[in-house]
């Protein structure tokens, strides 16, 4: 009998200590991220493809062997837009953006969740946080000129100094800046005359733009 | 002995407690009342007390005191003994008055106990007359301990009861007052309201007196006896003397100078559960002083006086009429007796009292409780002390002050008075009260916005917006008129005119007919000061009365007037002329208006009984014939203008044999009216004070020209020839214009028919329910737009449809109408419709509207064909402002890669369903595509995935999706989120589109241009409900179009930007050894990046000789990635260059982390740059594909015209 005490109070202290022991070992935590399996949580009522099943065990063996490898810290984010987690991706995102601050594509992913879900006052300061950055990046006009063409009406004017500054500044791209002048002035500001001229520069740039040249022609008409 | 005595009343007191105590109730402190009787709870004997409404507690000493008021023990309450040791012990109750004789135990007498202790002795004979033979009976005894509650009077005679004695006199009980009246009790509810036993009633033996006020309700149950009275019945007005009556003073006056508003008692008047109005009070002066010492009393609630003031009479007392003292039901209401001092040694030492002597001092409709008289504290007059003064002035602003000047009725901030306020040395003022009282025989209403305004400092000090009893009271006790001693303030009292009182006067006084109605204090004794006049308006107080001018008229023709126009031949009432009455201040009763009617061609005789209107069309004068044109003719009818601008309207009879094209004009002469003010009686001119008789000058109609009536029909030029699709309902086809203005009168159209005229065939079915909209009545001054009811069906279709209307549709001949023709569209058959109303005698059919006469009907326009269409097209073309060729960095999102216009003819379209394809290899590249229409997401909130085929199928709900009519388009965007690194392909390309009549993109053109096709989707007209046919979904929308995708993108793992950094130099520099010349920036987003090849071009007029080292370096000099040896002029060389693919090699690769900015400097020897030279650097090759080249982790080398950036220009040197 006593055989039998002994052994049930061992027993308990055993699992006691391995619970405490479990207590104490340490968990992997990123600074200022927090804990590494809470940061691979993903809330999401979507089904995984199978590529995304992958691409997070792939992640998942990342962090184990560097919980602040940024570029897997960066995929989990996709990974997280990806499936509609929206509020763990931004939080991702915005600790990647404090890491590299010069990084725009952390930037980039935050201003398309922002504009997906309807806050066009975040998504713009996103977009125009990247063109301070590197005003080259082109996809940032296309955004702005969506963001000020459909949701924030009344802050049109600021546009231009910015559309007129990629223009002069990033030859390269001019066609690009051209066509977005173009239905800058026409569409947004309403401004026929400034919109006839920059249809014709548009054109002149590329004679080919047959719709350039429609628009032209009834701008003319009016 | 004493001992003894004492014993005894303790023992007394505690053994007739004894037997209460068994029967007492227990009842908690805070459920107690006024009038509770109430002992302790503590098991043991205790005395019963009073509970008054003063919140104290009077003892009941004895039985029969107790038995006196009361006949059992069921009322008393038993409450804690801490809770009756809060309630303060105030006193004894004593005796009810008029109830039992009480005699005490060693004090000789017996004697009848009257209101508050007070007891007179009654011998025993004249008990015998007053009480009966048996009046020893009622005698009952008081410990002697007692006799201290009570106060001896005098004694009673045979001849009168005492004072609270109950009286029968035949069936009816009188109360006996303290006057000696007798109050009837009106009936037994008010004998059981006041607690009385029939025990106590007497049977009259004497003669009876005066009968005072009836008895109503609860007035003599006042067990304290003073302490603070009983619940106040209904009805009833209780008075006493206010705890916060002031104190004993001594009040200054002298010779010199006497206080005023000296305030010597608060009064409460508390009312039962009925409101109360005091009309009437009569205030005593008692003390051992001189009613002379008292120039006026004056009654105060609070600081407004009520009332005038008032001297005092013979009987010392002063009398107050026509009072409003309003007490509130269950609510009191405190007055203050004060009174100003007489200027005069002669009273020092006066001791002066004011007070309420009886109920009968005040009038009112309530019954009166209370214990009499109600007498505050004494005032001493002391003359040792000469306290300010206050002198009044006529101030220099107040010219009104004694002056008539006039004031017209509609005139604003009139200065009526302006007094100058001087203190004297003795102290300063302090003003914290005014009292404006009107004047004159206005009303209170003629005035408003009565201002007291502070000249000295020229600041409004506070502003009556109308006056109450003829009186504005300025409170300024918050924010009181400082005057330091020996200075003045200067106040006037401004007033607007209220637009009425004309022949009325008005003015305001600062007096009340007796005394300055201005509180002012002293600043420094703080005691009121009476104002003495100087030579501010008159002695008697009064200012002198303003007279209200009074009203005059004009008038002018009315905007309302009928333009020059067409008057029918035999209109009836048809108006000429309409003109504006403008009266001020007062209404002005016309009594002649004399009025010309002037005819070209036509005789007088065809314009008859011309009369005037109103603006509500009343007859007011008239009717009369003129008898020669354009002389002028009395209209006699009497009617009264108002105050304010109102139209009136002269109308007249036109003949039936008038002929077209004579004229009728209506006038006035100037000076036309005669008239006198409703309130004035005085003669009516064009201002108040003028002799202008109105109006100033004539008044004339416009140019009315005799025609009969007319109405132009004219089929609208709108809707312009167009398309409208089958199923539309209420489409318009055509718009109906109605003009009568040509004509002389309204006309009225009792049908109209309307023609149809096909565009192939002759079956009219495929346009039905014809329906005639616009307004019924254009004369009725209300604007409509509804379905004209017709007496017929318009439902069935034919070449022509006629509405024959309900109610014949009015058109004004001063207001075009317009119809709309609307119908539902239920098949293309005639394949088009034109509607209008065709030049056909009786397709319009109408009349005058007053004279029923034919009416000249002119009808044009032929109307515009309405094609039908089966169903809309959808055309769908390029955006213009499509991306242009672009390179993406995989793991992006959000990437804008395409976007489409849309747009339909004839009808919406709803489009529900299509296909985003992709060039094939770009399967595994994307990881989710998403559509927006006009800026927003829709379809699947997580966008689509790409099948094997690289294409996604797009489903949307009914609605989601509508394509409105052209010239409105729709923009649809699709963006692109891009695969990880891991998973796309880099230096992949990409294009993306709308899926052609495949679905996928076997018909696009190359490179974003179009190809021949159409684009696979499902869309459906909104109005006809027919499917789109696909084949006809492209850029033309019918027969064959052209689809179009996308320009080729290009996709990578990573990319580098490369641009001018904003430090590069620029500007005057001069020529030297290791000089920078142009600075980069080399970001790296998505991977690494490593430089493979970079080449800069040289520009300017600049020969460079300096043959030192060239390099590419940090912008700090401290890292170098590449030499250029010495002995060669590098910087004038065409190009340097680093190309690693050319076999070359950075010293240190320029390697640049994702994510990451690297910036480089090319530094070198521009030795040999002279004044006015010019050097520039532009990165890019001698030939456009080299200049940069870079690899990414996947070491893809790129060399694409579209990654390269270029050319990067830097600054212009200058030396």
């Amino acid at each position: 009998m006593k055989k039998i005490i002994y052994l049930a109070i061992v027993i308990v202290v055993v699992l006691f200590g391995i619970y405490f022991v479990w207590q104490a070992v340490d968990r992997p935590e990123i600074e200022g991220f927090g804990d590494v399996d809470e940061l691979l949580q993903v809330n999401t009522t979507y089904a995984w493809t199978d590529e995304q099943k992958q691409e997070y065990e792939e992640i998942k063996a990342e962090l184990a062997q560097d919980p602040e490898n940024y570029s897997a810290l960066l995929n989990l984010a996709g990974l997280k837009q990806g499936l509609v987690d929206y509020d763990g991706a931004l939080f991702l995102y915005s600790k990647l953006h404090e890491i590299k601050p010069d990084d725009i594509m952390p930037l980039n992913n935050m201003g398309s969740i922002y504009y997906d879900t309807k806050q066009h006052e975040q998504a713009e300061a996103a977009q125009l946080a990247i063109i301070d950055i590197n005003y080259k990046w082109s996809n940032s006009y296309q955004e702005l000129m969506a963001i000020y063409r459909w949701h924030l009406k009344d802050k049109r004017d600021t546009f231009e100094e910015k559309l007129l500054y990629f223009y002069n500044n990033a030859p390269e791209y001019n066609e690009t800046s051209l066509t977005l002048l173009a239905v800058y002035y026409d569409e947004l500001m309403e401004d026929t005359e400034k919109a006839i001229e920059w249809h014709e520069k548009a054109l002149e740039f590329n004679p080919n733009n047959t719709e350039m040249e429609t628009r032209l022609n009834e701008l003319k008409s009016q | 002995m004493k001992k003894l005595f004492t014993i005894g009343v303790v023992l007394t007191t505690i053994l007739w407690t004894m037997g209460v105590a068994a029967f007492i109730p227990v009842a908690s402190a805070t459920a107690l009342e006024p009038g509770d009787l109430i002992m302790k709870d503590d098991g043991s004997s205790s005395a019963v007390y009073f509970y008054a409404a003063d919140g104290d507690r009077y003892m009941f000493s004895t039985a029969n005191t107790y038995f006196s008021w009361y006949e059992g023990f069921d009322a008393i309450k038993k409450i804690d003994v801490d809770d009756l040791a809060a309630i303060d012990l105030a006193g004894n109750v004593v005796v009810r008055p008029g109830s039992n004789l009480i005699e005490f135990e060693s004090v000789s007498g017996v004697y009848a106990v009257e209101p508050e202790g007070l007891i007179r002795e009654v011998a025993a004979d004249v008990a015998e007359d007053l009480y009966g033979a048996d009046w020893a009976d009622g005698v009952v005894l008081i410990q002697d301990g007692f006799y201290t509650d009570y106060t001896v009077g005098s004694a009673l005679d045979a001849d009168a009861y005492g004072e609270g004695t109950l009286v029968q006199e035949d069936s009816t009980v009188y109360y006996v007052n303290a006057d000696g009246s007798w109050s009837a009790v009106e009936d037994e509810d008010a004998f059981d309201a006041n607690g009385w036993n029939w025990d106590y009633v007497v049977t009259n033996t004497v003669t009876m007196p005066s009968a005072g006020a009836a008895i109503t309700g609860t007035m003599y149950n006042d067990t304290s006896q003073g302490g603070g009275g009983g619940e106040v019945g209904d009805g009833a007005l209780t008075v006493s003397l206010s705890s916060g009556t002031p104190a004993t003073d001594d009040f200054p006056t002298n010779a010199t100078n006497a206080a005023a508003n000296l305030a010597f008692t608060d009064v409460t008047f508390a009312a039962g559960s009925d409101p109360v109005t005091i009309t009437g009070l009569k205030v005593t002066r008692t003390g051992l002083s001189s009613d002379a010492a008292i120039s006026y009393v004056k009654l105060f609630d609070d600081l407004t006086q009520l009332g005038t003031s008032q001297s005092l009479n013979s009987v010392h007392q002063a009398s107050f009429n026509s009072l409003s003292i309003e007490v509130p039901a269950n609510g009191t209401k405190t007055i203050t007796l004060a009174a100003d001092m007489t200027a005069s040694a002669t009273y020092n030492g006066n001791i002066i009292m004011l007070g309420i002597d009886s109920a009968d001092d005040i009038t009112t409709d309530a019954s009166i409780g209370g214990n009499f008289p109600v007498v505050g504290n004494s005032m001493t007059l002391n003359t040792g002390v000469t306290i300010g003064s206050a002198t009044l002035y006529n101030g220099p602003l107040g010219t009104r002050n004694g002056t008539d000047l006039t004031v017209d009725t509609d005139a604003e901030d009139i200065r009526f008075v302006q007094v100058k306020i001087t203190a004297g040395s003795q102290e300063g003022l302090v003003i914290k009260q005014l009292t404006a009282i009107k004047n004159g025989t206005c009303a209170d209403a003629d005035l408003e916005n009565i201002e007291l305004y502070n000249d000295t400092t020229g600041a409004t000090v506070a502003t009556v917006a109308s006056l109450s009893n003829g009186k504005a009271i300025y409170d300024l006790s918050a924010s009181p008129i400082e005057v330091e001693k020996g200075k003045s303030v200067e106040l006037s009292i401004l007033a607007d005119m209220a637009g009425t009182g004309a022949g009325r006067t008005a003015t305001f006084d600062i007096h009340d007919g007796a005394a300055y109605t201005m509180l002012i204090d002293g600043a420094s004794y703080g005691y009121g000061i009476t104002p003495s006049r100087n030579n501010f308006c008159a002695s008697a107080g009064t200012c002198t009365a303003q007279t209200i001018n009074q009203g005059y008229l004009t008038l002018s023709l009315s905007s309302a007037t009928p333009a020059t126009g067409y008057v029918a031949p035999g209109a009836s009432q048809a108006p000429l002329l309409t003109f504006d009455y403008t009266a001020a201040g007062e209404p002005l009763n016309v009594t002649n208006t004399a009025v010309k009617i002037t005819v070209a061609t036509a005789t007088i005789g065809q314009v008859t009984n011309v009369t005037l209107y109103d603006g509500d069309d009343n007859v007011v004068a008239g009717p009369q014939d003129p008898a020669t044109s354009g002389t002028a003719f009395n209209l006699t009818d009497a009617y009264t203008v108002p105050v304010g601008t109102t139209q009136y309207t002269l109308k007249a009879d036109i003949a039936s044999d008038t002929s077209s094209s004579d004229t009728v004009i209506a006038s006035m002469a100037a000076g036309a009216v005669t008239a006198k003010g409703a309130n004035s009686g005085k003669t009516t001119y064009t201002t108040s004070s003028g002799s202008t008789v109105p109006p100033a000058s004539a008044v004339t109609g416009k140019t009315q020209t005799v025609k009969a009536a007319a109405l132009t029909v004219n089929t609208a030029a709108t809707p312009v020839a167009g398309n409208l699709v089958v199923n539309a309902q209420d489409a318009v086809f055509a718009y109906f214009d109605l003009d009568a203005s040509t004509g002389g009168e309204d006309v009225k159209i009792s049908s109209i028919t309307v023609t149809d005229t096909l565009g192939a065939g002759s079956d009219y079915s495929g346009v039905r329910n014809l329906e005639l909209w616009g307004d019924p009545d254009t004369t009725d001054g209300t604007t409509e737009n509804i379905r004209l009811e017709t007496t017929s069906a318009t439902a069935t279709n034919a070449a022509t449809v006629a509405f024959t209307f309900k109610n014949p549709l009015i058109v004004s001949k001063s207001m075009a109408s317009q119809l709309t023709l609307k119908a539902d569209i239920v098949s293309t058959t005639g394949t088009s419709h034109t509607f209008n109303i065709a030049n056909t005698a009786a397709h319009v059919v109408a009349t005058g509207y007053d004279t029923g006469n034919a009416v000249t009907e002119t009808t044009t326009g032929s109307g515009q064909a309405q094609t039908i269409q089966s169903v809309g097209t959808l055309l769908v073309q390029v955006s213009a402002d499509r991306p242009s060729q672009a390179q993406f960095v995989a793991g992006t999102t959000g990437n804008h890669l395409m976007s489409y216009k849309f747009k339909t003819t004839y009808e919406e379209i709803d489009v529900t369903d299509f296909y985003i394809a992709t060039t094939a290899s770009a399967n595994a590249d994307v990881s989710r595509v998403k559509v927006y229409l006009d800026g927003e997401l829709i379809g699947q909130e997580n966008g689509y995935a790409l099948d094997n085929g690289g294409d996604a199928h797009v489903v949307l709900d009914s609605g989601t999706f509508i394509v409105p009519v052209g010239p409105s388009y729709k923009t649809l965007s699709i963006k692109v989120d891009f695969a990880s690194k891991a998973n796309l392909t880099d230096a992949d390309t990409l294009e993306i589109g709308f899926g052609d009549s495949d679905g996928d993109d076997s018909e696009w053109g190359a490179t974003g241009g179009t190809g021949a096709g159409s684009y696979l989707m499902v869309a459906t007209g909104v109005s006809s409900g027919t499917a789109i046919a696909a084949s006809t979904i492209h850029d033309d929308g019918a027969g064959a179009g052209l689809v179009s995708a996308s320009y080729v993108h290009y996709l990578y793992d990573g990319v580098l930007v490369a641009s001018l950094s904003e430090d590069s130099p620029t500007g005057t520099t001069s020529p030297g050894t290791n000089m920078e010349v142009i600075r980069l920036d080399l970001a790296a987003i998505g991977d690494d990046i490593t430089l493979e090849d970079l080449e800069v071009v040289k520009s300017g007029t600049c020969t460079v000789t300096g043959t030192t080292v060239a390099a590419w370096k940090s912008p700090d000099g401290q890292t170098t990635y590449e030499s250029f040896t010495a002995g060669t002029a590098w910087l004038n060389e065409t190009s340097v260059s680093v190309s690693v693919n050319g076999g070359d090699a950075f010293t240190k690769d320029i390697e640049i982390p994702a994510g990451t900015t690297k910036t480089i400097s090319l530094f070198g020897d521009t030795n040999g740059c002279t004044a006015a030279e010019t050097l520039g650097f532009t990165v890019s090759g001698s030939d456009i594909t080299s200049g940069i080249e870079w690899e990414n982790a996947e070491a893809n080398d790129v060399d694409a015209v579209i990654t390269k950036n270029l050319p990067i220009t830097g600054g212009t040197l200058k030396y």
